[in-house]
């Protein structure tokens, strides 16, 4: 499995991750941080009006328990998934990792001869890098959400996972779509959609066929479950002879009554809507007697990684994550930075979390530290990730040194530096033995104007510490010195 | 032999041991999500409203004039409407001048005039939710996928009898585990889209509206 991880290292970048430089450049830029700070304020006020007539701790709780629940059985579902899919008349693929699942995928597509491939959005195939591994074979890839189409436009990836498109203004939107489709210059959303709209309707006709992802899998009946506002996951599922769905193994749910409370909280976290326009629930092909839906329907179950940290009973809270974004909407570092300073395909709190375990923390050196640890992710978390926690956890697996505690997460021990746990075993040794504890003190209080006026990142917005001129032991005697009568 | 995809995945799945115990999920709050008839039906409009959705609640022998003057306000033409439903005769005889079809044959067949040129598709639905204001779809061969979302508007009769208070009451009394029909859906308002500047614009790839009318006995 250490190759599978490495592979999907290798896949998008072939050294650690530039952050921080992408983050000097996402805070110089002014329209983005507008972009995003309008934008964010907005979901979080929608968020917390949508629960308003909700007990939202008891709701957090039973999403928390119904995802706990269904990771726990989680290759007995993914086994009964299969069979009532099978039974269904539904194709069950497995794949590894990203590049097996492409692999499937084209197969597929030449298995139809198929040309052009139509996609509703799904982030696991953002995660593979679907398009490009299908656009280098020849096939032509069109991405029907009116955010991804504008993003696939600009030649750019999603900087949100619900809201792919929110980086650009309107201005920018229109000037792109007036380059790319000759549509005229006008900066009016009503304008700019109705002309997607009927651009998508020929293609959605022409597809062969059509690619989504999956937001719950049930099962006990074998059912896909799609959650849209557009209309575009729809036709993606309906009009193409041949529909693939492409979901993470970590979205099976026993049964459909687990996804009410899911679905819930899902839409009222992701966007503040009490529900999405379409809740989709595709359980077969086209039966005999019926006029429309594909006469195929794949789906594509995808590792990528997650076994893996299914193994950790910590991180595989990881695995519960119902992909809603609040815990970007909530982010003061999301908020400031946008989602293309983080390089990777989750943004964000839960990216923060996800990605170095699948990408490893040496890819992703400054995942685990780049948050104030504010909490706000764990405080929105719809099933109650404790985000922080494991943010904290990642931090301590990148500097762990101890050879005996086995680690799943891939580049353990990382960052570790020889200096800083020289600094740590002389200060346990230090705070072990009381006499050496007060002589060194009593040295460091003497020679405290020796003390270092730069400590690197910590003096570059902060002054240094200064030491005191007496130590706190000297203090004290002082001080019950001169109580006593 | 190498081992396939699915071996791999599931025996890595099966390495995780032990597996801690999980709590038993306590779905109380759903269940308290419960409203009187009355209150039901005005949450259900409320919601509808809220999602651009338009809820006229009538008696069953006003119902086909009140569809007709919603399709004659929408300047409607061709309208999609399935044989069996008990509408189609009084419609038909009623207005003349419409052209009413059924969505009668397999799509490939058509799919360009089902696109462009059908204005409007009366549909019947399974349920009706009060609490998110949604329309239960089971698609079937009269009533097919593409008909609740290819035409511009989308009219939908919803008998007071089948308005329940939520999803989960549905689920949970019509027990809907096992196997499911090919597809179902619950509509919420027509189609819309937030994505440029969370702009919200309705009509982006399904319906630009949706009527529901709400009918009494």
């Amino acid at each position: 499995m250490t190759e599978t991880r490495h592979d999907i290292a290798h896949q998008g970048h072939n050294s650690a991750i530039n952050f921080q430089p992408q983050v000097k450049s996402a805070l110089a830029n002014r329209q983005l941080r507008g972009n995003f700070d309008k934008a964010m304020t907005g979901l979080m006020h929608k968020r917390s009006s949508a629960f308003a007539d909700w007990d939202l701790d008891a709701l957090r709780d039973l999403g928390q328990a119904i995802r706990q629940r269904a990771l726990r059985q989680l290759p007995d579902l993914l086994e009964q998934l299969e069979r009532q899919c099978q039974a269904n008349g539904i194709q069950v693929h497995w794949a590894r990792d990203g590049d097996e699942a492409c692999r499937v995928i084209t197969e597929i597509c030449q298995q139809r001869q198929a040309k052009t491939v139509i996609k509703g959005k799904s982030m696991v195939t953002e995660e593979m890098e679907l398009n490009a591994h299908l656009e280098q074979r020849g096939y032509s890839v069109l991405e029907s959400d009116l955010g991804e189409y504008i993003v696939q436009m600009a030649k750019e990836t999603p900087s949100h996972i619900i809201m792919p498109a929110i980086h650009k203004n309107t201005a920018e939107i229109a000037e792109l779509m007036h380059t790319m489709t000759g549509v005229e210059r006008r900066e009016d959303a009503h304008y700019l959609t109705d002309q997607a709209r009927q651009q998508l309707r020929e293609k959605f006709m022409q597809a062969d066929v059509g690619i989504s992802g999956v937001n719950f899998a049930v099962a006990d009946s074998g059912t896909l479950c799609l959650v849209e506002n557009e209309g575009n996951g729809r036709l993606t599922t309906t009009t193409p002879p041949c529909h693939i769905a492409v979901t993470g193994i970590e979205k099976v749910v026993p049964s459909l009554t687990d996804v009410a409370p899911l679905l819930s909280l899902l839409t009222r976290s992701a966007t503040g809507q009490s529900i999405t326009t379409y809740v989709n629930m595709i359980s077969r092909p086209r039966q005999p007697g019926e006029k429309d839906g594909p006469e195929a329907v794949h789906l594509v179950l995808v590792d990528n990684g997650r076994s893996d940290i299914y193994q950790d009973d910590e991180l595989a809270q990881t695995l519960q994550c119902i992909r809603c974004g609040a815990c970007m909407n909530h982010c003061p570092v999301y908020t400031r930075i946008g989602g293309h300073a983080y390089g990777t395909t989750y943004p964000g709190p839960i990216g923060q979390v996800l990605m170095p375990q699948l990408l490893g923390l040496e890819q992703t050196p400054d995942f685990a530290s780049a948050s104030s640890l504010c909490g706000s992710c764990g405080e929105v978390c719809p099933v109650r990730i404790p985000l922080p926690s494991l943010l904290l956890r990642l931090r301590r697996e990148a500097v762990d040194g101890d050879k005996t505690r086995p680690s799943t997460v891939p580049g353990h021990g990382s960052k570790r530096s020889g200096l800083e746990s020289l600094i740590w075993t002389f200060w346990r040794i230090v705070h072990r033995h009381p006499l050496l504890y007060r002589q060194s003190t009593r040295l460091a209080s003497q020679f405290r104007a020796l003390s270092p006026k730069r400590l690197g990142g910590w003096t570059r917005y902060r002054s240094a510490p200064k030491l005191a001129k007496t130590t706190l032991h000297s203090a004290m005697n002082a001080r019950s010195g001169r109580q006593k009568p | 032999m190498t081992p396939s995809a699915r071996q791999t995945i599931l025996s890595r799945l099966r390495e995780r041991k032990p597996i801690p115990a999980a709590s038993h999920p306590d779905f109380t709050v759903m269940e308290q999500r419960r409203w009187s008839l009355e209150d039901g039906i005005e949450r259900f409009i409320a919601q509808q409203a809220a999602v651009h959705g338009e809820v006229h609640r009538v008696s069953r022998d006003e119902l086909s004039r009140a569809v007709l003057a919603r399709l004659t306000q929408a300047g409607a033409q061709r309208v999609l409407i399935a044989p069996d439903n008990p509408l189609h005769h009084e419609l038909t005889s009623n207005a003349p001048d419409l052209q009413f079809h059924g969505y009668d044959q397999p799509v490939e067949a058509w799919q360009s005039e089902l696109f462009h040129q059908t204005d409007a598709a009366i549909t019947g639905c399974h349920a009706g939710l009060a609490d998110t204001g949604s329309l239960v779809v089971i698609t079937s061969p009269t009533e097919p996928r593409l008909m609740t979302l290819a035409p511009p508007l989308h009219i939908a009769i919803l008998p007071v009898s089948r308005l329940f208070s939520s999803w989960y009451q549905l689920i949970t009394e019509e027990d809907w585990t096992g196997p499911m029909p090919t597809n179902t859906l619950l509509i919420s308002g027509p189609s819309k889209t937030a994505d440029i500047e969370q702009t919200l614009v309705y009509g982006a790839h399904g319906p630009k509206a949706l009527t529901v009318f709400l009918v009494d006995g």
